[in-house]
């Protein structure tokens, strides 16, 4: 495995993507800079990158491992004695060292430019150790999903197709199943006394489709990807501390912040699932 | 199959089966290039020997120049081998099947879409390699003629299947190199033949092929002795492509 590593990192330093997938980062970045409220915490763009940054991954991991069947990179690792799977684990690593590594930049950007320009942060570090750990478990959740497309598919075209495809999706999908999981049981109608917030009346919401609805797509929500980089940039963690004690109740955001300590378990079973589908897929495929 | 490209069938290399895991160890000592040759497009020669160094494990690429050079890729420096000619593209190929000083590598079709003179660097590549480093090449290919060049042993197939495995020796003697006449009294040449016991075919009223080595001078002389003239004469052997038609039936099409 240290070789396939070896000699995929030296690949990577001749890969055009590995350095647009970096250009692109800092881009962002300055673009989020550029474009957005300084009277804002910090908190809400260190590490709102995470939203988009599966986009990014689909393509640079599709195009990178996809080259490995076009160019017969994959049949020349099995002719010299390479194990299938070796090549599929060393390549996933790659592109989640990758896509980390691109993460980091952007949080690097953000705190080092943002700190300057933004609002303090405010989160507690505990907190925002856990949204790092979730943010990487997220990347690693990508690329095991990309990764596992760009080994069974053998032309590369299709790999970016599907990937790019199977990204969009995710992203509809968690706005869908968004809806109906993040819909409150009760409609709560407040007011605001000297700057603290009063519950005058609390009634149920006619269209809260059900306990079990509501729970099956809460569960479905934290499966995604996407539902969980949305969940971290949530508002409730990220708004500064006067917005949230005046827009949220105290129930809310610690139902906010109890999700991000059960995020890493369904990103580890869908990591875990995803990874042995594909190792399974990958032993069974045909090599041309 | 050897490879392990594919995942039905058995196989040995060096004596051990597919069936048995030691053959791994065994898989360092061959180099194939199956259809395409392996090669990053996005790099030079070097650079994808070095990549190849990397991926067989060996730290120390000395030999790297070496190699390029036995190859004739040593001038191409800065050049990405997306700008390669396809008969570059082969002698990279075989480049990285050389890395890990393999004594056994495997060509699926070397030569196809080569041109004339990509045909023959490639060829007398393989040669000097058999020659001077002792690798051992098995070769795949439908150019029969060129296989004819430079092969040793064959192997013929047909759909899948081995039909025949022959040396160079016995292949040549199975291509019936004879000699044809043409002779202006047919009649007089075969009772000749006849007499002296001498095996022929009889082509046309004018022509017949004789499938014993001949003293020229003598059978002309004798001919001529009974008002037989052979007005013309040649050496002629069946090819390698006919005889592989006869050998899986294909000449019954015809």
């Amino acid at each position: 495995m240290i070789k396939l590593l070896r000699a995929g990192f030296f690949r990577l330093k001749k890969e055009i993507m590995f350095w647009l997938f970096i250009i692109v980062t800092i881009l962002v970045a300055g673009i989020r800079i550029l474009t957005t409220a300084h009277d804002e915490p910090l908190d809400k763009f260190l590490y709102d990158y995470i939203v988009y940054i599966g986009l990014f991954i689909a393509i640079f991991v599709s195009v990178f491992v996809g080259k490995e069947h076009s160019e017969g990179i994959i049949r020349n690792k099995i002719i010299v004695g390479h194990n299938r799977i070796s090549i599929y684990i060393s390549n996933l690593i790659i592109s989640m060292v990758v896509s980390v590594f691109c993460e980091f930049i952007y949080i690097v950007i953000m705190f080092f430019i943002g700190s300057k320009i933004y609002e303090p942060l405010q989160m507690p570090i505990s907190q925002l150790s856990i949204i790092i750990l979730n943010a990487v478990l997220i990347i690693i959740t990508y690329c095991s999903i990309f990764n596992l497309i760009s080994m069974i598919c053998s032309e590369i075209t299709i790999s970016v197709v599907m990937s790019v495809v199977i990204f969009v999706i995710m992203f509809v999908a968690e706005m869908l199943i968004g809806e109906t999981a993040n819909q409150p049981k009760y409609i709560t109608s407040s007011s605001f006394d000297n700057g603290v917030r009063i519950i005058v009346s609390q009634e149920l919401n006619p269209n809260y489709p059900g306990d079990d609805i509501v729970n099956f797509a809460k569960t479905i929500y934290l499966l995604l990807p996407q539902g969980q980089a949305n969940l971290i940039k949530d508002s409730k963690l990220t708004d500064s501390n006067e917005i949230r004690e005046q827009m949220y109740t105290k129930e809310e955001i610690e139902e906010n912040i109890k999700k991000l300590y059960q995020m890493p378990i369904y990103s580890l079973i869908v990591i875990s699932v995803i990874n042995m589908g594909g190792l399974y897929l990958f032993s069974k495929k045909e090599l041309k | 199959m050897i490879c392990k490209s594919l995942l039905f069938g058995t196989y040995s290399i060096y004596g051990i089966s597919n069936k048995n895991k030691e053959i791994e160890r065994n898989r360092g000592r061959m180099g194939a290039i199956i259809e395409n040759p392996s090669i990053c497009f996005n790099m030079t020669a070097e650079e994808n020997l070095k990549e190849q160094y990397k991926i067989v494990g060996i730290p120390d690429e000395e030999s790297l120049y070496e190699i390029l050079k036995i190859v004739k890729l040593e001038n191409t420096k800065n050049k990405k081998a997306k700008y390669f000619s396809l008969g570059m593209k082969q002698r990279l190929g075989i480049a990285i099947a050389l890395v890990g000083k393999p004594d056994f590598i495997l060509l699926d079709e070397p030569i196809n879409g080569l041109d004339p003179e990509g045909i023959i660097e490639i060829r007398e590549l393989i040669l000097k390699l058999n020659k001077e480093n002792g690798i051992t090449f098995l070769i795949s290919s439908h150019y029969l003629d060129e296989l004819f060049k430079i092969a040793t042993y064959y192997g013929f197939m047909d759909r899948g299947r081995i039909v025949k495995e022959i040396s160079k020796k016995e292949l040549e003697m199975n291509l019936k190199k004879r000699t044809q006449l043409k002779v202006n009294n047919i009649k007089e040449c075969v009772k000749y033949l006849e007499e002296t016991q001498i095996a022929y075919k009889i082509i046309s009223d004018e022509i017949i092929d004789i499938y014993e080595k001949v003293n020229v001078t003598e059978i002309v002389s004798a001919l001529s002795k009974r008002n037989c003239i052979v007005n013309d004469f040649q050496e002629k052997g069946e090819t390698l492509e006919s005889y592989y038609l006869n050998l899986i039936g294909g000449a019954d099409n015809d």
